[in-house]
């Protein structure tokens, strides 16, 4: 474990050492509002130390327990106090059209050239091409099974199909990863695939599952007592499990997987646009994502900066499951429509009941 | 009826003296369910009437063909979570009588308070709670597999869990101490006198059970039917937790309109059907248990002076 914190305290050494001396410190005495959840990095002793020494500005906290009060947060009153905050991108178009939002100037972003190119190319980030999400963390939905029963690591999901895993395999209760696994699965575009195929698919795969699992803590249970030996979970659960010595793989399969991002934005009105792009530099940093991902206890998701997934340690990178192979095969889930959500939500729910 | 609430005094001084203080009493129960109960279902019935997402649709009734549309699934989770409802309550009710019983005639008041108490205790904490402690109970190499296992009963690996068996075992766990609860109060009315007068004339035991604990119980079972079975047919945690992939529910269906689609409406038209069918089924219990047990219903002391509902 003394490499890592090493490594990172190396970089942030030559960080500081890089910074002129006493020079002014241009936001000195102001105050950046982040729109947050309570824990999520940006509130670690790292991210806002690092931020008070380069800009001289102090970070205070808003917290929200989710998208939907995120969202009322800035429509009452959180608007022209509120600088930045961090949606979910399927959230970011409607936040556009409720005029919630501002652009993002990416040529006043130094660090946005390491950002992994893939994430660059996620349209829920852009609104009539400008930039208004920027990439922070990353994270998939991969294949995760248990190594005593496959000492062989599986590279497809055909695996959930197979018929000798008939009530071994836990399968994620959610409409768009069923949606976007089965259409991985049968080669199809994930975003919109042939819903009868995936129909099929589904039914078929529904014969091979013990159970779905509603959160991380069913998965866990499951996989641990042995009731399942694999499924479809989330890397940065899945990172835990190995971490914490289960007899755990996660992979991405050949056929790629869903994932998910966190981005940036900047709220309409933001008290000081300059600052909000100085913070947003700063959280995407190589120094940041480094020293972020290499804490064990600050449960870090793997980084979109490019330049800081290939610094990590190898315990880390296993921990935030930051492969870069890993982030060229994802489909990143994108916002569906109200009516794709009631179809989604109608197909996964027949297949599930059996009837 | 419910003058007294939108009265005014002129009203209210029609009204004979008498009907004073059983209004005052009433007003703030009633006016309490116009809030809780009339109101909620009038919105749920106009709600199921307007066309999903959200609760600014026309009113199309769309929700309410979809629904038609697809018997085999709307019918079939009905019936499952029906047949699970019935289930738990069957079961309940043949747990509960006997404990009731022994507890009412054959406990020392003391031991008994002691016992009810140890009944209520694990569900004062959240249900969700008491689901993930019977899910650790009956996992493979859990406590209960492991018993059965050293008693050769069964492989510890072997287990209910992710069954339907699973969840029924859980709701009769949930809604157990609700109906031992409604027995025992039933059981307490009965006078020992009554027994003893039956068999000094010789009724055997069957006999004092079929003529007098039987129909004497009869108003507490209904209750307990009330309290156990409408929450078992419309559960859907228990299952999705403890069924696995067996655990789809009516409810679960009801929850995911609402929490995935944010189809409201058709939520409200699923959630009225499920009213509707659990009220008809208690009310035909109701008709066969007048009907077994002419008179049985019928509380002492309550001659006509009840409900305001006709």
């Amino acid at each position: 474990m003394k490499a890592p914190i090493a490594l990172a305290g190396l970089v942030a050494g030559a960080a500081l050492l890089a910074a002129p001396a006493g020079a002014d410190l241009p936001f000195e005495g102001q105050t950046l509002t982040v729109l947050n959840w309570n824990g999520y990095g940006s509130d670690t002793e790292l991210a806002l130390r690092g931020f008070e020494e380069r800009t001289g500005a102090t970070v205070r906290h808003v917290y929200h327990s989710g998208g939907e009060e995120l969202r009322q947060i800035l429509r009452s009153g959180g608007i022209g106090q509120i600088d930045v905050a961090l949606p979910n991108p399927t959230y970011i178009l409607q936040m556009v059209e409720e005029g919630m939002l501002q652009p993002v100037d990416p040529d006043l972003l130094d660090n946005m050239s390491k950002i992994a190119p893939n994430f660059l190319e996620v349209d829920d980030l852009y609104s009539d091409g400008a930039l208004y999400g920027v990439p922070w963390v990353w994270g998939s939905t991969g294949l995760t099974y248990n190594t005593e029963a496959f000492p062989e690591p599986p590279t497809s999901w055909l695996v959930l199909w197979d018929e000798a895993n008939r009530g071994r395999v836990a399968f994620m209760d959610s409409p768009i990863e069923a949606v976007m696994l089965a259409a991985l699965h049968l080669g199809q575009d994930p975003h919109d695939p042939d819903l009868d195929a995936v129909r099929s698919a589904l039914e078929e795969l529904h014969e091979n599952v013990q159970t779905y699992w509603g959160s991380s803590d069913d998965f866990n249970r499951a996989i641990i007592t042995g009731a399942v030996t694999v499924g479809n979970y989330w890397s940065g659960n899945a990172g835990s499990l190995i971490a914490e010595g289960h007899p755990v793989g996660y992979v991405i399969p050949d056929e790629g997987a869903a994932g998910w991002l966190s981005t940036w934005v900047i709220v309409r009105d933001a008290p000081s646009s300059d600052l909000a792009h100085a913070w947003i530099d700063w959280m995407i940093s190589t120094e940041f994502q480094l020293g972020w991902a290499e804490d064990p206890e600050a449960g870090a998701p793997a980084p979109a900066n490019a330049e800081a997934a290939a610094l990590l340690s190898d315990a880390a990178r296993g921990r935030v499951q930051a492969y870069g192979e890993h982030a060229e095969r994802l489909s990143i889930m994108q916002s569906l429509t109200p009516e794709q959500q009631q179809v989604y939500t109608d197909l996964l729910a027949e297949v599930k009941s059996g009837l | 009826m419910i003058r007294s609430r939108t009265g005014g005094p002129g009203v209210a001084r029609a009204l004979r003296p008498a009907e004073w203080p059983r209004l005052a009493l009433m007003a703030p129960a009633t006016a309490l369910l116009i809030a809780m109960v009339a109101v909620p279902v009038a919105m749920l019935a106009w709600f199921s009437l307007l066309s999903g997402p959200g609760v600014s649709g026309a009113v199309t009734g769309r929700e309410w063909a979809v629904m038609l549309d697809r018997p085999q699934l709307y019918g079939g989770l009905l019936l499952r979570s029906l047949a699970l409802g019935l289930g738990a309550t069957a079961l309940c009710i043949l747990i509960a009588w006997p404990t009731a019983w022994a507890l009412s005639r054959h406990v020392a008041p003391r031991t008994r308070s002691a016992i009810l108490a140890l009944l209520i205790i694990p569900h004062l904490t959240s249900a969700l709670l008491l689901i993930y402690a019977m899910y650790v109970l009956i996992a493979p190499g859990g406590p209960m597999m492991t018993a059965l296992a050293a008693l050769g009963l069964a492989e510890s690996r072997d287990t209910i869990l992710f069954t339907r068996w699973a969840v029924l075992l859980m709701l009769t766990y949930m809604y157990l101490p609700f109906m031992v609860m409604a027995l025992f109060a039933a059981i307490e009315r009965i006078e020992p006198t009554v027994l003893d007068a039956a068999r000094s004339l010789g009724a055997s035991g069957w006999a004092r059970f079929r003529h007098i604990v039987l129909p004497m119980t009869l108003p507490g079972l209904m209750t307990g039917l009330v309290i156990v079975f409408t929450p078992a047919a419309g559960s859907f945690l228990e299952a999705r937790i403890l069924g696995g992939a067996n655990g789809m529910m009516f409810g679960t269906l009801i929850a995911e309109q609402i929490s995935r689609a944010n189809n409201q409406p058709r939520a409200a038209a699923m959630a009225i059907t499920l009213l509707a069918v659990i009220l008809l089924l208690l009310g035909v219990f109701r008709l066969l248990a007048m009907r077994a047990f002419p008179g049985a219903m019928r509380r002492p002391g309550a001659h006509g002076s009840g409900g305001w509902g006709g």
